[in-house]
């Protein structure tokens, strides 16, 4: 049943696609209400905010040090590893248009998530346009920084009778070094001197990429790719234990929960963090982003930024991270026979879910006290973050019921359980279609004034309901 | 074509590959329990492991090379596919990445479509296959381009009998007429029996045919070779013609 819906009958994948061009839509509503709000600039003199963005950046530039150390970007398929890289045709060619899509991603999830978060702070002190700078100091410094893991990765994963790539290194290194360089000395990286550094460290990266992308060691690709495909197939039949063992193998990690950072996000697993990946889109869905771009834009031409566009932005942008965020976590956790078969205590994984939970909970319990003691500025910044909050909610209920890959186990766990889980799996949309409407007619404000609080209480309370109902009570 | 020295692969502490000294120049086939060592010795070879010491050419050229890489195709024990393409275009991809723009599959994995009865698999998506036929398409793609040495991991996991029999006379097809000396792993005594060379490991050293590992350290060298294989001429039917012999189990 459910394949019939997903899969088309040729096989192309279809609610994939359409999956991905839903969050498309979304991500390309996010940026030009941006670009638009920054049309209503507003005077900033708060620096800290800023300081804090540039230190944030060039730690950022250092962690590519420890990502290549745990396998590096590419996750790519048992048959790209065997036949492609396998052929005599430079690996670049392979691995450099992967490295570019996963760089530019997670730029742009980096850029959203800055501007965002400086939006929430204060929107009225900081305004929009040190939303826009924060935004591109880490959008290019993600850059930079994903660009850097690929020569990392060949540096510690070069065997024996591998030479280790020493000029990427340096460059690597001189790129830290000019960013690094440029916030010791108090200087801010959206001046000329900093975006010259920034620029450096994104031009020295490119250049380690390629210079190490043909020497990329095949086995361990091939390695992590057979992890992944055991993983998923220990998934289908049940055998959960397996699935991790495999995640671990997969990032290589033999030994679980040894990490010496560990305490830097003792909320997840590590093997669970590092399983964020990129989804690799086709060309139809390239097209159809552009598609969604333009209707999007065009819909933003006709908006109004005071009646919530920009709270729905924020909405948008935290549907995007919670569901980078909530997808891989509930791809491992969230599957409905985990609270049955699993062997162990379920909260060392299930806590990443637990503590996200927790926080969104908070932060709305924040908004509400925001709004109820009176206070407009507070409401307005509390409101909005609750509004986040719904989109990391939304999200949840998108990462852990409408994933493809679920529907797809669904398929093949036979129709009795197919019409209740469609049902919750359509749950998310249909929420974040209903904030959207309820949003642009003004009905749900971010300000504090919305006519009608209740709608508010009950449209985050369905979500709670929903993203936190135990999935596994509907199991016959 | 295919040489090992000193070979030695360990996860930590534990030793599972230890091969002093082997040179493979014949269809050969590796037998040993689970934990054997196999599949670790055929990854090696195909270059998609690499062994914590100990040297392997192919042809000359180190393992994982390119040069090795494009004399070697590897059929893994979990068949590779693309999803998105169809048997038929999977097989001429693979064939144009290794011999350019218009390239076309080789002749011995057209013949193996027939030898196979996979015919009407060429039009399907992997997704609308099951195993065991998936299993053939593996090993179609993987003939689909040219190549000296061809490794199968367990190639007959999955198959009926009749595919099985299918498969013996594919591997019988490509060793004579195509030339390929064919390296699998398997259980399957038909298999076993259907091939000229066998090497036994047991811990990962190569053993006796009673399955007492050989000692690492002063260990014969192993050759499979040449002498292994019937004399030319005297062809008996596939199933029979693939028999066993080695030198390692003569000694």
């Amino acid at each position: 049943m459910a394949v019939l819906a997903l899969d088309a009958p040729d096989g192309s994948r279809l609610g994939d696609d359409l999956y991905s061009l839903y969050l498309a839509a979304i991500a390309w509503l996010v940026i030009p209400m941006y670009a638009s709000a920054v049309a209503q600039v507003l005077p900033s003199d708060i620096t800290d905010f800023s300081r804090l963005v540039d230190v944030a950046a060039a730690v950022a530039l250092a962690t590519p040090i420890w990502f290549g150390y745990r396998g590096g970007p590419f996750l790519v398929n048992r048959a790209v590893v065997l036949h492609e890289l396998g052929s005599p045709l430079d690996p670049r060619g392979v691995l450099a248009p992967r490295l570019a899509r996963q760089a530019v991603a997670y730029a742009a999830l980096a850029g959203l998530a800055a501007n965002a978060l400086t939006a929430m702070g204060d929107p009225e002190e900081f305004g929009y346009r040190l939303a826009a700078r924060n935004s591109f100091v880490a959008a290019v410094a993600v850059l930079a920084a994903v660009l850097q893991i690929p020569g990392w990765l060949v540096a510690w994963k070069a065997g024996r009778g591998w030479r280790r790539p020493w000029p990427a290194v340096a460059a690597n290194l001189a790129g830290i070094g000019a960013v690094g360089a440029v916030v010791v000395l108090d200087r801010s990286l959206s001046s000329p001197l900093g975006l010259t550094a920034l620029a450096a460290a994104v031009v020295s990266g490119a250049v380690s990429a390629w210079m190490v992308l043909s020497r990329v060691p095949v086995p361990h690709l091939w390695r992590r790719a057979t992890a992944l495909d055991e993983m998923r197939s220990a998934a289908l039949s049940f055998d959960f234990q397996r699935v991790l063992v495999s995640l671990r193998r997969a990032v290589d990690q033999t030994e679980a929960h040894r990490s010496p950072i560990r305490l830097a996000r003792p909320w997840m697993p590590r093997a669970l963090w590092r399983y964020l990946a990129s989804v690799e889109r086709g060309w139809n869905t390239r097209l159809g982003q552009v598609v969604a771009g333009a209707l999007a834009a065009a819909l933003v031409v006709r908006a109004d930024p005071a009646n919530g566009v920009v709270a729905l932005a924020l909405a948008a942008t935290g549907m995007i991270v919670g569901f980078e965020l909530a997808s891989p976590i509930a791809s491992t956790a969230g599957q409905i026979w985990f609270g049955v078969h699993y062997p162990r205590g379920s909260s060392p994984v299930l806590r990443g879910q637990v503590a996200t939970a927790a926080v969104i909970a908070l932060v709305i319990a924040a908004a509400a006290l925001g709004w109820l003691a009176g206070s407009e500025q507070a409401g307005t910044a509390l409101a909005s973050a609750g509004l986040f909050a719904f989109g990391t909610l939304a999200a949840a209920v998108q990462g852990r019921l409408g994933s493809p890959d679920l529907a797809w186990m669904v398929d093949k766990l036979g129709p009795i359980l197919a019409p209740a889980l469609w049902i919750r799996a359509l749950a998310g949309p249909i929420l974040c279609l209903a904030l959207t409407v309820v949003v642009s007619h003004g009905w749900l404000r971010p300000d504090g004034y919305t006519p009608w609080p209740a709608l508010t209480l009950a449209v985050v309370s369905a979500a709670v309901v929903v993203a936190c109902y135990p999935l596994e009570k509907t199991l016959p | 074509m295919i040489e090992l020295r000193a070979l030695q692969h360990r996860y930590g502490k534990a030793v599972v590959l230890d091969v002093p000294r082997l040179s493979i120049d014949a269809s050969t086939v590796l037998v040993g329990h689970n934990g054997a060592g196999k599949s670790t010795l055929l990854l090696s070879l195909a270059g998609l492991l690499v062994p914590t010491e100990g040297v392997i050419t192919i042809g000359g050229s180190p393992a994982g090379s390119p040069a090795a890489r494009r004399r070697v195709s590897f059929v893994p024990d979990s068949p590779a596919l693309f999803d998105d393409l169809t048997l038929a275009d999977q097989m001429l991809y693979v064939a144009r990445l290794h011999g350019g723009r218009r390239a076309e599959p080789t002749e011995a994995s057209g013949e193996l479509v027939a030898l196979l009865d996979a015919g009407e698999l060429l039009d399907r998506l992997p997704s609308a296959m099951s195993k065991g036929q998936r299993q053939k398409a593996s090993l179609l793609v993987a003939t689909a381009r040219p190549c000296a040495v061809l490794l199968a991991d367990e190639p007959t996991t999955g198959l009926d009998a009749e595919s099985r029999n299918a498969l013996l006379r594919g591997f019988a097809y490509l060793e004579q007429a195509a030339g390929i000396i064919i390296v699998s792993s398997t259980h399957d005594g038909q298999l076993i029996a259907a091939t000229p060379g066998r090497l036994r490991l047991s811990g990962g050293r190569l053993a006796d045919e009673d399955g007492e590992a050989g000692e690492s350290s002063d260990q014969a060298d192993i050759e499979v070779g040449e002498s292994q294989r019937e004399p030319a001429g005297a062809a008996p039917p596939p199933s029979s013609r693939w028999r066993s012999r080695s030198r390692f189990s003569e000694e």
